[in-house]
């Protein structure tokens, strides 16, 4: 959160929800979607990418359990 | 795209461009062009835009013109146009940028923030006109660990962009320097969005539809399908094809 700061943090309000091997599904509010990604959009380090963004836990955790094969 | 240094060996260099283009292909892109930045001209940088083409996949070639002192790169433009899909002039000082936005050969003015000077109203109709492009470079504006000064150049970039038509031809890239520097292009326009006060419909068409359509162009006219403009012979449908993979 680089270019938002404490802000950004409180207004996108990001938790975890699950996580299944290198992938991880995380709760934002609506708003905080964009920064979330503008965030990313200037980072150095870190390689994260966004697989998708839905709308329910449960399709995301469908999704991970889909794309992770043990 | 994503800038790569053409000073590297060629078996180097093809590697790192089919990485580049794999990892464009994982962020949603659908075609890569490989940027090389050139601030002097050598024979051997012929021979490495077609073996890059021919070997990596990649839709096209890009010359990244980096001009040095206060001299305006006609020699550098008029060498390189001959082998690449798309040309951009670093528009350094005001001799620089009027000549970026004014030559039919250049198709993306870079506009550095902190250095390049705003574009005139009649530049801006030259873009308008000759269907150019202005590319912001996030590299350019985000200075790692220092919020001062990455604060001061998106002042520089909003100062860039505070033209009425400039804001429809503005293309953002990563502007990093290795193959690992492409972003999502849905972060890119989420930081325009945000950073740049750009809308997001116009900053998708320019980075996906008007962007392609000038590749596509460059592409006929290196084929020699597009003689001169308005001009087309037929058998243009074979670049196209070859374009979208």
């Amino acid at each position: 959160m680089e270019g938002f700061g404490i802000y950004g943090l409180s207004r996108t309000r990001i938790f975890p929800v699950y996580k299944k091997g290198c992938y991880e599904v995380v709760g934002v509010s609506r708003e905080g979607v964009e920064i979330i990604r503008a965030s990313l959009a200037i980072r150095n380090y870190e390689k994260i990418v966004i697989v998708r963004v839905v709308g329910t836990s449960r399709r995301a955790r469908r999704i991970v359990d889909s794309m992770w094969k043990d | 795209m994503g800038p790569l240094d053409i000073e590297m060996q060629v078996d180097r260099l093809v590697v790192q461009c089919s990485l580049m283009k794999k990892l464009c292909r994982r962020h949603g892109f659908s075609g890569c062009v490989a940027a090389f930045p050139v601030s002097r001209w050598r024979r051997s940088y012929a021979y490495k835009f077609k073996v890059v083409k021919e070997r990596c996949g990649v839709w096209g070639v890009r010359a990244d013109i980096v001009p040095s002192g206060e001299r305006i790169p006609l020699a550098l433009v008029r060498k390189a146009r001959q082998y690449v899909e798309l040309l951009s002039v670093r528009a350094t000082n005001r001799k620089v940028a009027a000549f970026a936005a004014r030559d039919r050969r250049v198709d993306i003015v870079t506009l550095i923030p902190g250095v390049s000077p705003p574009l005139f109203r009649g530049d801006e109709r030259y873009l308008d006109e000759r269907g150019k492009l202005a590319e912001i470079r996030v590299s350019d504006i985000v200075v790692g660990g220092n919020r001062l000064e990455t604060a001061r150049r998106l002042y520089d970039a909003r100062r860039l962009l505070s033209g009425r038509s400039i804001k429809e031809k503005v293309i953002l890239s990563s502007g990093g320097n290795n193959a690992y520097s492409p972003r999502d292009p849905r972060d890119l326009v989420a930081f325009g969005h945000l950073f740049l006060d750009l809308d997001p419909a116009m900053l998708r068409t320019a980075m996906s539809n008007v962007l392609v359509g000038v590749v596509e162009t460059n592409r006929a006219k290196l084929a020699g399908y597009h003689v001169v403009e308005g001009v087309w012979i037929e058998g243009k449908e074979e670049v196209s094809d070859n374009l979208e993979e």
